[in-house]
């Protein structure tokens, strides 16, 4: 696969909370990481090493203490909430451990969300969205409200809406944290199949070992520092 | 966002916890209920009286001699030189001709007369001035009406009902022109006769005939017999009565005007004419009464009462508003999850702000909704009551009132709007802090 310039460079990229206070707390320290298009990597690391805080930097939820984050070549740190938002809506697809589907309305609607919000017509995303809930599976369920699915079903529901707007870069936070082995399995492997098939770029938190060897590049992360990195041939 | 989006989710949200939903816009619901009951009240009442004055006459100022209210000298019976006559009245109006009226109508007396068969016909017989027709509002279908000279030459005609010409000659073709004699049965000229040509047709309609129907045992037979009204001029009566216009006393006079006058204008006519006649005299004074003054203080004291609960509403509404707030707080609270969510999605702060500034206009809309159907059902029901009572209690004007059950549409809109303003108002602050929410909180929020 072709390599070209890093989707994601960060440098020097710290996150501290309570700056200046006397609890000031650094979670991140000093994190270099270049990631391109079409790369399948995985983050490993103990509980509270900070790869979640990492991976919410990455996705725009949250901003660098200090650093400097480009994404797709545009440094980051001078958008606005707006110019995030909209990047996070176009760029960026999430996938969390806890489904996080919006309650009360249906698979559907959940997956229509993230074209609602760009604008697209109703008519097209119905349609777009149809298409997603096929992909993933849940073709015969789709009029199921998230608290009549199970949770390998609502991962998977959960997936089709990070597509909706094809985004280059699908953000995975633990996704098979909360399911078994099996559904968990059947969730991986739709990830491979985003990644062989349509060349997204995935970054993917995990605990499990195997999930992590299975991805081409695997970051270890350990106290808020990157202390292994499988592209660099390991530890660094 | 998409508008649509909002308000579905506006009320799917009302409809998940539909006791809190309730109980929220109970404030609002009591506060509309109460303007819109007031008003649909008021709104009936005015329009009420307004169809009944429409349904007597055109309006007109009731003149009549009066004690004059903070009179607190030595009383005394009116002073015959004082009593209200109708050569005053005839001067009055001889001195504006062009902008007053006076319409009269008096009994003359039940008559009777017969037809070729021999059957008696009854009827009651009226003297009555040229605009009498205009005044209670029915049209000739044949003939002409009683004119100025018919009344200043007191002419023998006379105006009669379709149903009476079907009683005399058995058809209402070719009767006018025709000249019939009455004879008095009952009133002042008792046993007199008169004979009157008939100028004109009016048509008696059924609700006429219902209420001039009397039972008469003819021939041993129990008939039903309508006894019709029959018109002539009111110069005619006096001169049948040996009455001058000097020696006719009137109890009250009706003045009206024509489109050349106004009331006021009319007033002050009135008023300056007797003043000279009542000059010295204290204690009595003409009087002048105006319908519509009396209809215009009904009016008065319903905004009065309308502005009062208005003032509840708006009170309650704010009650009902802090309420909406607070709830909206709790909600925000209990979605920063589903917040947070969105916003990883996508959403701009100005979607999750007027997704929840929707929600609380819908839910304000909502309870003013109801309150509106709730305050018409109740004015409905009031005004129901109303005519039961009127029509058991008072049945003898129930005839002339028809009650009009009219809820006020401006209220009802005006109601409607303050609900959406409140909502507007007392959901922004809680929407902008869901707006403003950093996305990463909410998400980690438990
Ligand atoms: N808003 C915050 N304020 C203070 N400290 C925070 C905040 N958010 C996260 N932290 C701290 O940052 C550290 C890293 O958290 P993070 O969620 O990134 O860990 P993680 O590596 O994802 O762990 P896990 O594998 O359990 O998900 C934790 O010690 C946590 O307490
Ligand atoms: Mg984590």
């Amino acid at each position: 696969m072709k390599r070209s310039e890093p989707v994601i460079h960060m440098q020097s990229v710290t996150k501290k909370y309570y700056v200046g206070e006397p609890n000031e707390l650094q979670i991140l320290f000093d994190i270099g990481l270049d990631i391109c298009e079409g790369e399948f990597v995985s983050i490993v690391g103990a509980s509270g090493s900070g790869k979640s805080t990492l991976m919410n930097i990455i996705g725009l939820l949250d901003r660098p203490t200090e650093g400097e984050y480009l994404l797709n070549g545009t440094t980051t740190r001078v958008m606005d909430d707006k110019a995030l938002s909209r990047i996070r809506n176009k760029e960026i697809g999430f996938v969390f451990q806890n489904f996080n589907l919006i309650p009360k309305i249906s698979a559907l609607k959940n997956v229509e969300m993230p074209m609602m919000y760009a604008g697209v017509s109703q008519k097209k995303r119905t349609q777009r969205a149809m298409e997603l809930i096929e992909l993933v599976g849940m073709g015969d369920r789709y009029t199921h409200d998230p608290a009549r699915l199970s949770g390998g079903q609502k991962q998977r529901v959960a997936i089709a809406r990070a597509m909706a707007n094809d985004p280059s870069i699908i953000l995975a936070d633990e996704p098979t944290g909360a399911l078994d082995t099996k559904t968990g399995r059947m969730v991986m492997d739709l990830f491979h199949e985003l990644h062989d098939k349509q060349g997204k770029t995935i970054v993917l938190i995990t605990h499990s070992p195997e999930l992590a060897a299975e991805t081409e590049r695997m970051l270890t992360i350990s106290d808020g520092r990157i202390i292994a990195d499988s592209a660099k041939g390991g530890a660094l | 966002m998409n508008f649509v989006e909002s308000i579905k989710m506006a009320f799917t949200s009302l409809t998940i916890n539909k006791m809190r939903s309730f109980l929220t816009m109970l404030g609002i619901i009591i506060g509309i209920s109460a303007v819109i009951t007031i008003t649909t009240i008021g709104n009936s009442i005015s329009s009420t009286l307004q169809n009944t004055f429409s349904e007597i006459g055109s309006v007109k100022l009731s003149i009549y001699p009066d004690v004059h209210r903070d009179y607190s000298g030595e009383w005394h019976d009116l002073p015959s030189n004082l009593e209200l006559t109708l050569s005053q009245v005839q001067e009055l109006i001889n001195l504006h001709p062009d902008e007053l009226t006076y319409s009269c109508s008096d009994v003359y007396g039940r008559v009777e007369t017969a037809n070729v068969n021999g059957d008696p016909i009854q009827a009651s017989m009226y003297g009555v001035s040229d605009d009498f027709m205009d005044s209670i509002k029915k049209q000739l279908t044949t003939g002409r009406v009683i004119t100025k000279k018919d009344l200043a030459n007191a002419k023998n005609t006379c105006l009669v009902s379709d149903y009476f010409c079907e009683q005399y000659f058995g058809t209402t073709e070719n009767v006018i022109g025709k000249t019939i004699k009455f004879n008095t049965l009952k009133g002042l000229n008792k046993g007199c006769n008169i004979s009157l040509t008939i100028v004109g047709i009016f048509e008696l309609t059924e609700l006429d005939k219902n209420d001039l129907s009397i039972n008469k045992v003819h021939n041993d037979q129990e008939k039903m017999q309508v006894v019709t009204y029959i018109f002539f001029p009111y110069n005619t009566m006096l001169k049948e009565e040996g009455l001058t216009p000097e020696e006719t006393k009137l109890p009250q006079a009706e003045i009206g005007w024509t489109a050349k006058c106004d009331k006021e204008t009319a007033k002050g006519y009135i008023n300056d004419y007797f003043e000279k006649i009542y000059k010295g005299e204290e204690q009595w004074y003409m009087s002048i009464y105006d319908e519509e003054e009396i209809v215009g203080r009904i009016n008065t004291v319903l905004n009065v009462i309308t502005i009062a609960i208005s003032v509840i509403a708006a009170i309650s509404l704010i009650v009902g508003g802090v309420g909406v707030m607070n709830i909206m707080l709790v909600s925000i609270l209990e979605r920063t999850r589903e917040i947070g969510v969105r916003k990883a999605l996508g959403a701009l702060n100005g979607d999750i702000r007027s997704q929840f500034v929707i929600e609380a206009i819908i839910i304000c809309l909502t309870g003013g909704t109801i309150g509106v159907i709730l305050g018409i059902v109740n004015g409905v029901l009031i005004s129901k009551v109303a005519s039961y009572l009127l029509n058991t209690l008072a049945s003898e004007f129930a005839e002339y009132i028809t009650l009009t059950v009219q809820p006020s549409v401006p209220a009802i809109l005006i109601s409607l709007g303050f609900s959406m303003l409140t909502g507007l108002i007392f959901g922004y602050y809680p929407a902008k802090r869901a707006g403003n929410m950093d996305p990463i909180d909410a998400l980690r929020y438990e």
